[in-house]
């Protein structure tokens, strides 16, 4: 009995242990005040964000000479106001910092650039508005004055489904070629991407190259993971005639790999000016008074395993100039037929 | 590694196995006792308390809801001192963050099957240990992410199980008291590595590191149940506490779920059973 006592007082000691654990939640690691903010953001990407070497960012010392701009009093939007600064020093358009007033952002990646893209243009004299098909979110018709389909996709978030994709290439399937326009396409879904690649291939083959952070280290990544570009099934329709993709530096993220993937085939070709890049893939998390933030977790190489970070060049290399602007004319548009009927 | 746990988990069933066949045989000759199921429904309601590095730093506090079946049955070997206990549980949880504007949800499936060893003593006490196997899967959901919205959480363990049980006769109204451990030792659960993304484990597939051995030092789990069962009409009435602890530490990325739920439920007439004659319980 005097034994039976001792178990049940250890058992009850136990269990009283084990509940107070648990009932006292832990405190988070971060507070939220300004320093807690600050602290929390730059741990965030300290441990998390992908290009530090690439991009030999020296993140300690932007620590420090950030850090010493706050004070304990400062606003949310004063607060913002030096982490938008600090997070502008990435470089990285995957890079933001979402608050209920204002997205911090780098945007020089586009902005800096000419845009190469006129869409009234395109939908007035090539697209032919309202004389188009919408299958899914890609717009497409057969060129008035040549025997070219011409699709324009705006964004790889908004879906594309298999089906979608087989009549669109059953519309083009005696054209002598397709323009693909992904101009301003800001990307989306990876998936969405190697779904319409899958269409132009009839052979699997390595596209490029993942891989992730193994720790918080800046040089924690592990071995580069092939990425394998899968032809669609069979019974779905494939297209085998010449491609052009059009580009600008609006081209980002998801469009940017769906570049880089439709340039390793050899009825490709890209046309127009550099894309914007964005190969890496982002996360997220969240400080601790809430505002969420965005970056580069995953970084995506080609197949010659390169970043792709600031982005692609064309094949082949064109602007749109003003005088074709003024006369309805995209020059990029035309210089793709030009590609596709004659191979030039 | 997950050669060597198959080989472990392999090696304490056998055990268990080996155990139970160095119980004497059964009386034959002995009047045959009943063995009825004693099984219960609970739902829960509490507090929780999660948190997963992949997803946020922060920790997401709310509420949970549960329901809970439970079986329990004297096993037909070992002379009426083996229980076969199992358990089913599915949970949600809502959290918010500390500013209150960002969510958390959480959802989980669990199935623990374990087999307790009864130890009665004259006071009315009984303790029962033995071991079990856990099965979980669920997942954790951050509604503001990016590529990284969501983790799942699978996770295969075993254990101890340990419980104690004592019935109060308040106006020959049997009350049960129960508290009951779960404990699990050694598994081996998923997690993604420390920044991997999902599209790299499902597009190219790369699965490598995602399973890890589960031990006491990057995994530890605990469930306390504490029941009393109060007969009413043809059923007892259950109510309850229900406290458990899921958390791992696996590739830099730290991940807690506490709850603490009160439970209420219907289970069989614990007492009303148990006095029958000749009926084997897990309780008494």
């Amino acid at each position: 009995m005097k034994q039976l006592r001792h178990i049940l007082s250890s058992l009850l000691c136990g269990i009283i242990t084990t509940i107070s654990l648990t009932a006292c939640n832990p405190d988070e690691e971060f507070h939220d005040t300004p320093y807690g903010n600050f602290d929390a953001l730059w741990t965030i990407l300290d441990e998390r964000y992908c290009f530090f070497a690439f991009k030999n960012i020296d993140w300690d010392d932007i620590r420090t000479r950030y850090r010493a701009r706050l004070a304990d009093n400062m606003t949310d939007k004063e607060l913002f106001g030096v982490l938008a600064e600090m997070l502008y020093e990435l470089q990285d358009g995957h890079v933001n910092l979402y608050t209920p007033f204002d997205v911090a952002r780098y945007w020089a990646w586009f902005e800096e650039y000419p845009t190469n893209f006129d869409k009234e243009l395109v939908m007035k004299n090539y697209l032919r508005q309202p004389d188009y098909q919408i299958a899914a979110s890609l717009y497409y018709r057969v060129l008035d004055d040549c025997n070219i389909g011409y699709i324009y996709y705006g964004s790889f978030s908004s879906g594309v489904g298999d089906g979608n994709l087989d009549e669109v290439l059953l519309a083009f399937a005696t054209c002598d070629g397709i323009i693909i326009d992904v101009r301003d396409n800001g990307g989306g879904q990876l998936s969405t991407a190697q779904r319409i690649a899958a269409r132009f291939t009839t052979d699997d083959f390595v596209s490029g190259y993942i891989r992730h952070k193994t720790g918080p280290g800046h040089e924690d990544f592990s071995d580069l993971y092939p990425i394998e570009q899968k032809s669609a099934d069979e019974n779905r329709m494939h297209y085998a005639k010449p491609v052009a993709i059009l580009s600008n530096r609006g081209c980002y993220s998801a469009t940017n790999d769906f570049i880089s993937v439709m340039k390793n085939l050899p009825q490709v070709a890209i046309i127009g000016d550099r894309t914007g890049g964005g190969s890496g893939l982002p996360f997220s998390s969240e400080l601790p008074n809430g505002w969420s933030v965005r970056f580069s977790a995953c970084p995506m190489y080609n197949t010659d395993m390169q970043q792709t970070e600031f982005g692609i060049e064309p094949t082949i290399a064109v602007a749109l100039t003003p005088d074709d602007v003024a006369n309805g004319i995209d020059t990029i548009i035309e210089r793709a037929k030009q590609w596709i009927l004659t191979g030039e | 590694m997950t050669g060597r746990l198959c080989a472990i988990l392999s090696i304490l069933f056998l055990a268990l196995g080996y155990i139970r066949a160095q119980e004497p045989k059964r009386d034959t000759t002995a009047v045959k006792l009943g063995r009825p199921i004693f099984s219960s429904v609970s739902f829960s309601t509490g507090r929780a308390n999660m948190h997963d590095d992949y997803l946020s730093l922060n920790n997401y506090r709310g509420w949970e809801l549960g329901l809970l079946y439970e079986h329990m049955r004297v096993a037909s070997y070992g002379e009426g001192r083996w229980v076969l206990r199992h358990r089913l549980d599915v949970d949600a949880a809502k959290g918010l963050n500390m500013s209150r504007n960002g969510e958390m949800i959480a959802a989980s499936v669990a199935y623990t099957h374990g087999q307790l060893y009864t130890w009665k003593f004259p006071c009315g006490i009984n303790i029962r240990s033995g071991a079990e196997i856990a099965l979980s899967g669920g997942a954790l959901y951050c509604p503001g992410n990016s590529n990284n919205p969501a983790t799942a959480k699978l996770n295969i363990a075993i254990g101890l199980s340990e419980m104690i049980s004592y019935t109060w006769h308040i106006n020959r109204l049997p009350i049960t008291f129960r508290y009951h451990m779960s404990l699990p030792v050694i598994g081996a659960f998923f997690s993604p590595a420390f920044g991997e993304s999902y599209y790299e484990m499902f597009y190219p597939g790369n699965t490598r590191g995602i399973f890890n051995c589960g031990a006491w030092h990057n995994r530890f789990d605990m469930g306390n149940l504490i029941t009393i069962d109060i007969p009413l009409g043809r059923h007892a009435l259950r109510i309850g506490y229900d406290n458990r602890i899921r958390t791992s530490r696996a590739d830099h990325t730290r991940y807690f779920h506490y709850s603490n739920a009160f439970l209420i439920g219907l289970s069989t007439p614990i007492g009303r059973t148990a006095s029958r004659p000749n009926t084997l319980s897990p309780f008494y």
